[in-house]
């Protein structure tokens, strides 16, 4: 079931349109399943979810880098992403 | 919990993908940072969920939808992605939409296919039901305005 819909919003479309989401669902719906008090799970808030976390996944990366050393060297690392975590609030 | 964090991992392929795209062309990401990113995602999801979980449990709901997890956005201050979310909402909604009717047109179709002309009988008759209607409800307008 899941892997079926995965593959529709992640995009193996025959016109190979732009795509939704690149994460796939069936793992996004296990993470989220695991927490206890989570009984059922719509299938928009699902795509959301996995949207967000593309999302948070994207601004952490850029924050990151900006705000680390690592764009001297072109490269993020560890320790951009420590500092991240320490200083900004929302992370 | 039995699960073991490495079950609730994101594919790193996928993760390194976005993040790719996400950093300036030639910026290389290290493998830890990676890592790092991708535990935290997992994290979100978590966290974003428990978060919508608890809007969902607020409106005496046991099915999170899609409104929940927005709340849960804002209320983690994440507002910057309540547009873009809202915006890729619309779109899968016009594409469920979308295949839903091919999918019923698909199904038309293939019951025209089977039941050949006696359907085509019974469609042509209903067309000029609908005609008759159509001339009788003008008429009736018509009516009303000369009164």
């Amino acid at each position: 079931m899941s892997g079926k819909m995965a593959d529709v919003v992640v995009g193996k479309d025959k016109c190979g349109e732009q795509r939704l989401v690149s994460l796939p669902l069936s793992r996004i719906r296990v993470i989220m399943k695991s927490s206890p008090e989570v009984s059922s799970i719509n299938q928009e808030a699902l795509v959301l979810t996995a949207k967000a976390t593309e999302l948070f996944v994207q601004y952490l990366a850029t924050y990151s880098y900006r705000h680390g050393s690592g764009k001297e060297k072109k490269v993020l690392t560890y320790s951009d992403l420590a500092n991240t975590a320490e200083e900004s609030e929302t992370f | 919990m039995a699960e073991r964090p490495e079950d609730l991992n994101l594919p790193n392929a996928v993760i390194t993908r976005i993040i790719k795209e996400a950093l300036p062309d030639g910026v290389n990401i290290s493998k830890e940072a990676r890592s790092a990113i991708s535990r935290a995602a997992s994290v979100f999801v978590l966290y974003a969920t428990s978060c919508a979980n608890n809007f969902a449990m607020k409106g005496k709901r046991k099915t999170l939808n899609a409104t929940d997890v927005l709340s849960a956005m804002e209320e983690m201050e994440f507002q910057r992605f309540v547009t873009p979310l809202k915006e890729a909402l619309e779109a899968y909604r016009r594409e469920q939409k979308g295949k839903k009717e091919a999918s019923e047109q698909k199904k038309k179709d293939k019951d025209k296919k089977t039941d050949s002309e006696e359907q085509d009988k019974s469609r042509d008759e209903d067309n000029d039901e609908d005609e008759e209607r159509l001339e009788e409800e003008e008429q009736n307008e018509e009516e009303e305005v000369d009164n």
